[in-house]
């Protein structure tokens, strides 16, 4: 079973649209679950239609949201189409949703009606703010979920961090979550449902403020400003415009090392920079002497010179563009390619997990709308083609 | 979920039922400051038994990180140990060693997040450990991934947010200068990966009877956490940059600000469907009119001057004036900009348990970080505090390696525990 994926034999079916709950079934499908895409016929998930490339037809929301699933186009909202989902559902380990929580149920798509079908179901449900609470059913995307999170409001002004944190945090949540379920199913039998949300991923991703917050009563300072910080765990411009972080949450014991690197050792007598507590009382006029002296050479001499004294915690400030060809990043696979059947070798985001023995894998590119329809009601389902003509003529599939 | 027989296998008297869906299961925590001890403490969360290793004198240094003079809780200790015990060991000693292979024989995983190479200097590496107790998963979280050049390198959060593009991703505008979004976030995210990674690796192990090993890093979380951004960068070599609010492509996915200086969000994708909408509850459906806005396209072509225009608008009343007549009308997307004071009291948080009460021993009822996922079932929860240094050492040696009393007498002695 070597090599399959940890997840190798699970079934998903996977009812889902933009990010939030497409990524979560492509994190199972990267674990080895075989992964079914139930998409309305004609124009499928939204996101299909999203983040179109101009001029080339090049999907990288939707290709990245969806590789690794088989795409099968149903109307849940004909009878027939609500007993094909149903039917596939009862072949299932795994159903995902991210539609607001009581669409489902309307349509006939609830906990309740596919337990009753499949009772060892693992049910997973991504809403934007939790599926209790006067905001159950409130609509919701990314920026709705990360600004009630707090973390625009994170450095005082609002700011929107990077696109689609919220939508990435409550898809790896779900997954997580559906995981869970399918441990406590293997070891103590039964299904359940599992829910999460944009508002729980990102409350959960800032936990250590949000911790402080309620057992201190609030962050000591604005995380985001670097002149507020300890001037040893924090950021520089070098002379060639590129930044530099240094991280060291013990720096007395690294300040000697740092300011011989420096070529500064005389620091070691300012009584403003003694030690961390007189560096803290002074943190500008330390974070400004600091930044003099990064600005006299280039990043890549400071890292060679930082590196050959050894010990000091340091690092690049990558742009995005740096990351992607970043050696580390290359070696751990968080970057990794596929081979796309019209475009031959593509880049694409990797995996955050590494496993010796059941590795994560992109075993095929995001399908085409209804691309595995005709294979999944035949060889599933046990159709005839005339029965499969008959539903798509009906406008069913 | 059928009947589930309680068992006293790996018991403790004080776990309330129902049980997480990792009871029964047993984790050996030698982890430090927060990557680590928040992925151990999630497995507690969904009900694992979890026996965090320590150094004798001192501890984990998160102990000390943040015990502000006069602050009654660490909350920094407090919540990445949660539902932990702890049991003090000289890693350093023979004895100590075969103690925590011993533990290590009565456990499901192992986690750690020591840089790569010290695990195995003091023979507590997968091999080491799996010679031991060949079904074990061996969760390991680095800073930059084990492999590649700086495989082995010292890392902290920052610097793993700095090399994963999220604090270019969100320069300031016209400075350049990075930012750094939320401090903690990338030991968060690294820990939740490795969590994962680990559950993933237990399900393996009940379907596959492999045991194996299990790596996450700050850098491999934050890249995924921005994977939609960086699949851009991959497939187009661009990304669209830091976002400017006064220079939205669509200004009904933007957030402004209200007469009481609260600040407010819009989110619609597809703007055309909740443009006439809006603007009746803005009462300036005259605007229907302006050729600059009549449609997604144009409104785009004009986002400055249509963000201006709502800018006006959205300060001549308060937030909750507006979020009041926002949600009567229906179906616009919008919520507030939270603070994390407004976040930890917001009835969404409380009401789904992202945020919860632990009735802390010392302190009675405190507030904490509750739970990302729910589970019907089998629900995560939290039950009990962050342990004192070597709270649970007698406990454990005693009932799970049944030594006596003399023999702990001795270990300590020996300065073993």
């Amino acid at each position: 079973m070597s090599a399959a994926g940890p997840l190798h034999g699970i079934r998903v079916i996977d009812w889902t649209i933009l990010q939030q709950g497409p990524v979560a079934g492509a994190m199972l499908g990267d674990l080895g679950a075989e992964v079914i895409k139930i998409e309305e016929p004609g124009a499928g998930d939204a996101g299909r239609s999203l983040s179109v490339m101009d001029g080339t037809v090049m999907w990288p929301y939707f290709e990245n949201n969806n590789r690794n699933k088989k795409s099968i186009t149903v109307n849940v909202k004909t009878p027939a189409g609500l007993d094909l989902v149903k039917r596939l559902v009862a072949t299932a380990d795994v159903f995902i949703t991210n539609f607001r929580p009581g669409v489902p149920e309307k349509l006939g798509l609830g906990y309740e009606d596919l337990r009753a079908v499949n009772p060892g179901i693992v049910y997973g449900e991504a809403s934007a703010f939790g599926s209790e609470g006067p905001d159950r059913s409130t609509r919701g995307h990314d920026l709705l979920g990360l600004a009630r999170s707090g973390i625009v409001l994170a450095g005082g002004e609002p700011h929107y961090p990077a696109g689609a944190i919220g939508d990435q945090m409550g898809a790896s949540m779900l997954a997580y979550g559906v995981v869970a379920a399918l441990l406590a199913r293997e070891r103590l039998g039964g299904g359940q449902k599992v829910e999460t949300s944009l508002l729980g991923g990102m409350v959960w991703l800032q936990g250590f403020q949000v911790a402080m917050h309620l057992m201190q009563g609030g962050p000591p300072r604005p995380a985001t400003n670097r002149n507020a910080r300890n001037p040893l765990y924090t950021w520089y411009r070098c002379a060639d415009g590129k930044w530099l972080a240094l991280a060291t949450p013990d720096p007395d014991r690294h300040w000697p090392e740092l300011i011989a690197v420096l070529g500064r050792p005389d620091l070691a007598e300012d009584p403003r920079f003694v030690d961390h507590a007189s560096r803290l009382r002074h943190t500008e006029e330390c974070t400004a002497v600091l930044g003099e002296i990064f600005a006299t050479k280039p990043r890549d001499e400071w890292f060679r010179r930082l590196g050959a004294a050894g010990s000091v915690p340091f690092g690049p400030v990558n742009d995005l563009a740096d990351v992607v060809v970043d050696p580390q990043v290359v070696a751990n696979r968080y970057v990794t390619s596929f081979t796309h059947a019209e475009r031959g070798e593509l880049r694409t985001v990797g995996f955050p997990v590494t496993f010796s023995e059941t590795p994560p894998a992109i075993h095929r590119p995001a399908p085409q709308l209804g691309e595995h329809t005709d294979e999944i009601l035949i060889t599933e389902l046990g159709m005839h083609e005339e029965e499969v003509s008959r539903l798509r003529h009906e406008k069913v599939i | 979920m059928p009947e589930v027989q309680e068992t006293s296998e790996h018991d403790d008297q004080s776990r309330p039922s129902p049980r997480g869906p990792l009871s029964g299961l047993r984790v050996i925590d030698w982890t430090v400051w927060q990557q680590g001890p928040v992925a151990s403490a999630m497995l507690g969360d969904l009900g694992a038994e979890i026996i965090k290793l320590e150094e004798r004198l001192h501890g984990d240094g998160g102990r000390s990180l943040y015990a502000v003079a006069g602050a009654p809780t660490n909350s920094y200790f407090e919540t990445n140990n949660r539902n932990k015990k702890s049991v003090t060991v000289d890693l350093k000693h023979p004895q100590g060693i075969a103690m925590v292979h011993e533990l290590v024989a009565h456990a499901d995983v192992f986690v750690h997040n020591f840089r790569a190479g010290v695990p195995e200097r003091l023979g507590l590496g997968y091999d080491d450990l799996r010679a031991v107790n060949p079904r074990l998963i061996y969760g390991e979280a680095t800073a930059f991934g084990s492999k590649g050049p700086e495989g082995s390198s010292r890392g902290h959060d920052l610097l793993g947010m700095a090399r994963s593009g999220i604090m270019m991703a969100t320069a300031l505008p016209g400075s350049g200068e990075p930012r750094y979004p939320a401090g903690g976030m990338g030991d968060q995210m690294g820990a939740t990966m490795l969590a994962f990674g680990i559950l993933a690796a237990l399900v393996a192990r009940e379907r596959f009877g492999v045991g194996q090993k299990v790596e996450a890093s700050l850098l491999g979380g934050m890249m995924w956490l921005q994977g939609f951004a960086l699949a851009q960068q991959l497939a187009q070599g661009a990304t669209g940059g830091p976002r400017d609010r006064t220079a939205q492509a669509n200004p009904l996915y933007n957030w402004y600000r209200c007469s009481d200086g609260k600040w407010l969000a819009l989110a619609t994708p597809q703007s055309d469907r909740h443009w006439p909408e809006l603007l009746e509850v803005l009462e300036r459906t005259d605007l229907l009119e302006d050729p600059r806005f009549a449609d997604h396209m144009s409104r785009e072509r004009h986002a400055a001057a249509c963000v201006r225009v709502l800018d006006e608008i959205f300060a001549t009343r308060t937030r909750d004036d507006w979020l009041k007549r926002l949600a009567s009308s229906g179906t616009v997307p919008h919520g507030p900009v939270n603070s994390l004071a407004d976040v930890v009291g917001d009835e969404q948080a409380l009401a789904n348990g992202y945020v919860t009460t632990f009735d802390h021993p010392v302190r009675g009822p405190v507030g904490v970080v509750g739970f990302p996922v729910s589970l019907s079932e089998t629900p995560a929860m939290v039950r009990t505090r962050a342990p004192e240094l070597g709270e649970h050492t007698e406990q454990v040696l005693i009932e799970l390696l049944g030594k006596d009393w003399d023999d702990l007498v001795r270990l300590r002695d020996a300065e073993v525990i």
